[in-house]
């Protein structure tokens, strides 16, 4: 029941998502800096996946989308160049590039890109993003709660205020498949 | 200032004031009791917040970075309440930065103001007290004894399992054995793996008595496990006051809501009259009002009903309505403890199930060890370090480390799934000098005074936290624990460290319990309400809720209160079959 209740959750919003990204998904990117088609946030998911460990597919279109608007909300044309950079230099990467790899390739573009590739990930896993500067510097915006990656690292739960299955399935150790 | 010629805006048989846990029960069984023997019974809640929207407090929730126990809640300015981050943004203490609990203890209940009332983010635990607790005094020589016992409450504690839908079986805090209305809710895994540790120190966890539905009851659908109780329910498994306020409502009882009571108006018959109120129903523009019965209730928990008792005041009621005692306000007691937590060796999946808690240790609750420290409730915490943002806080702290790709993954998995937490609850004795009192000079939005807390323990509770704080540490040392939950090493639990941890972060009190401040007693002299929660100094008047406590003992408070409410009520109805 469990795994029913939790695969049904992701069908729905996978489903939501691919229909929007094939008939309307230029309108959604408009105004997104430095990407101006849908296809332009494959090399984003593509660096994302990387950082973070874990496949995101065309499904993530509309998430990746909300990401990479709060990471560049305000930030100068350089700064976009910037995150333009790194994104080109990871999605380039093989899919198995290990850790000390990448961490030898961000070394060697600069610190800069080593903070930003932190907060990539730390976005994506979140789903927060705290805010640096303006009116809300120093408070966390949030983006996604359900959709943030923990819930797809800790497979063995899942997002607070979502049902986790039947009565009691908690008294059983974790199964080690699927989420709960 | 008493004024019968003033027509009232809100006119009832019965105004209960506050229609939270215990309003709402007592309006119920008022209706209900009205209902079976063909009475007219005019009832009439009144509450300072509004009706609760579920669908909108979970989104609140998802939508909060901080997702604390008030986030899925709205906060409207003419019902301030401490916030989980920092309460002094509404209770007035002074003594920041003293951290010897002898002199000062940072005070941190919490409380919500709707209709529905606390009970929407409380644990759920629905625990009895124990007999002793009713008489601590002649027990264990500590404390005072109440004017009620156990026995007295028996059949009132099974009214109101009945009417929650309490789960449970043979319970940690079963005083003795009885039956449940439902099933019981079972152990995690994560508890089942700390049993394992706790025998080899002689101890044992058992199961919490829970009001979170094992099996579909009273129209409210079975638990799924959500693992965020805590906070909300989003499926109404878990009871909460709105359920009892709704029935109330489909008995006749008239429900108003953000009408914020003011005042309570005594004559010189020592009788009330009347109490007035802000209407804030239109925000912009606030509409003032009186409400007039014959009887009145109030049930706005342990601070914001002594806040109003005090700020009542008038030439026939010179320090306060209720408080010829001067005990309104006094004998606060809220539970104290140090938390503690680590990583376990292995997986033990907490963020499963309900949270707070399912399983909790046996020992150390109730017995001879009474005469010399406090009694502790220790429960292990289903969700780890934080029930809301612990995987996110794992997260954060992995990339910090440098993890990147499937490393980092399984480094979030693995810190997730080995947290093992135990929250520490420890008994706090009455003292008069525990008190709130008014700010007059630290004012709300809407001009009242907020409240002004003053909070220490002494050293029969500061012991007690000290053999929780120990005992925490001992099993994440059975348990096999290297680290602690900040990533250090795990030391031992001497006294010097512990003495140390205090010396520099002090104890804090908890969030579960507000009690003292409206004490029940058959002495008007030492009491503000008698064993039936009616005002000594005003026979109309009833003040219930944990505000009656003579003592607090360790258990969860709430179900105590209402099977107190529950006899009240019956008391009520039989005073008014009289008449």
């Amino acid at each position: 029941m469990a795994l029913i209740s939790r695969s049904f959750t992701y069908l729905s919003r996978r489903r939501f998502i691919q229909g929007i990204a094939g008939t309307s998904a230029i309108a959604l990117t408009s105004g997104i800096s430095g990407i101006a088609r849908a296809s332009d946030m494959m090399p984003f998911l593509k660096a994302s996946s990387l950082l973070c460990g874990i496949e995101l597919d065309r499904s993530y279109m509309q998430l990746g989308e909300d990401i990479y608007r709060a990471l560049t909300q305000g930030a100068t044309p350089q700064d976009i160049k910037n995150w333009q950079r790194l994104i080109d230099v990871l999605a380039k990467l093989p899919a198995k590039t290990t850790e000390k790899h990448l961490h030898q390739k961000l070394k060697s573009m600069g610190p800069r890109y080593l903070e930003k590739a932190r907060l990539l990930a730390r976005v994506w896993y979140t789903g927060r993003i705290e805010r640096k500067s303006g009116s809300s510097a120093g408070t966390f915006e949030v983006i996604t709660y359900d959709e943030a990656l923990v819930w797809q690292a800790c497979t063995f739960t899942k997002p607070p205020v979502t049902c986790g299955g039947h009565f009691g399935y908690w008294q059983h150790p974790y199964s080690g498949t699927g989420n709960i | 200032m008493s004024d019968t010629m003033i027509k009232a805006d809100i006119e009832a048989d019965i105004i209960i004031i506050g229609a939270g846990l215990f309003g709402g029960l007592m309006a119920y069984e008022l209706a209900k009791k009205a209902d079976i023997h063909n009475k007219d019974l005019k009832i009439a809640m009144i509450d300072s917040g509004p009706v609760v929207d579920r669908v909108e407090a979970v989104q609140r929730f998802k939508k909060s970075p901080i997702k604390s126990g008030n986030s899925p809640y709205p906060k409207e300015p003419w019902a301030p309440i401490p916030s989980e981050e920092d309460p002094t943004d509404y209770y007035v203490q002074d003594g920041k930065g003293e951290t010897d609990p002898l002199k000062r203890v940072a005070f941190g209940a919490l409380y919500l103001r709707n209709v529905g009332g606390t009970s929407w983010h409380f644990t759920g635990h629905a625990e009895r007290m124990y007999p002793q607790d009713f008489k601590l005094k002649t027990a264990y020589g500590r404390g005072e004894d109440w004017p009620i016992s156990y026995e007295t409450l028996e059949p009132y504690y099974a009214r109101v399992e009945q009417a929650w839908g309490v789960s449970g079986n043979n319970t940690v805090v079963a005083p003795n054995p009885h039956p449940y209305p439902l099933p019981y809710t079972p152990l995690t895994y994560l508890d089942q793996q700390v049993d394992v540790a706790a025998q080899k120190l002689g101890d044992s966890v058992g199961p919490m008595p829970h009001c979170r539905n094992a099996v579909p009851y009273d129209g409210r659908p079975q638990c799924c496990g959500n693992a965020s109780c805590r906070f909300v329910c989003p499926i109404g498994a878990k009871y909460d006051g709105s359920v009892h306020v709704e029935k109330a409502q489909n008995l006749g009882a008239k429900l108003y809501t953000n009408h914020v009571v003011r005042h309570i108006e005594v004559g010189a018959d020592q009788q009330v009259d009347h109490i007035r109120f802000r209407n804030y129903e239109d925000p912009h523009n606030p509409v003032d009002g009186i409400a007039k019965a014959k009887l009145f209730i109030l049930a706005a928990h342990g601070i914001e009903s002594p806040r109003l008792l005090l700020m009542s005041k008038n030439e026939h009621a010179p320090h306060g309505v209720a408080n010829s005692s001067d005990q309104v306000g006094r004998n606060l007691m809220s539970m104290v403890g140090i938390n503690a937590g680590g990583y376990a060796p292995m997986p033990v999946y907490p963020y499963r199930g309900p949270v707070n808690a399912t399983g909790a240790f046996w020992q150390l609750r109730n017995g001879e060890f009474r005469k010399d420290f406090a009694s502790i409730a220790t429960i292990i915490i289903n969700g780890g370090f934080d029930p809301t943002n612990g995987p996110l806080n794992e997260a954060d702290r992995a990339i910090k480390e440098g993890r990147f790709g499937s490393a980092l993954r399984n480094q979030v998995f693995n810190a997730t799934a080995t947290q093992v937490y135990f929250d520490n609850s420890v008994e706090v004795l009455p003292d008069p000098e525990n008190r709130m009192t008014l700010a007059w000079d630290e004012r709300d939005d809407t001009g009242l005074p907020r409240p002004k807390i003053s909070y220490k323990i002494d050293e029969y509770s500061v012991e007690g936290v000290y053999i929780s704080w120990k005992r925490a540490w001992d099993m994440l040392w059975a348990l096999g624990a290297k680290t602690d939950m900040h990533g250090d090493p795990l030391t031992k639990p001497t006294r010097k460290a512990f003495d140390a941890y205090v010396a520099k972060h002090g104890i804090a009190s908890g969030a579960a319990m507000i009690a003292g401040t409206t004490r029940m007693g058959n002495d008007p002299k030492s009491s503000v309400v008698d064993p039936y929660c009616r005002s000594h100094d005003h026979n109309n008047l009833f003040i219930v809720g944990t505000g009656t406590y003579v003592t607090s003992g360790s258990v969860s408070p709430s179900l105590t209160a209402a099977a107190i409410s529950v006899r009240s009520a019956d008391h009520i109805f039989e005073t008014f079959q009289q008449a």
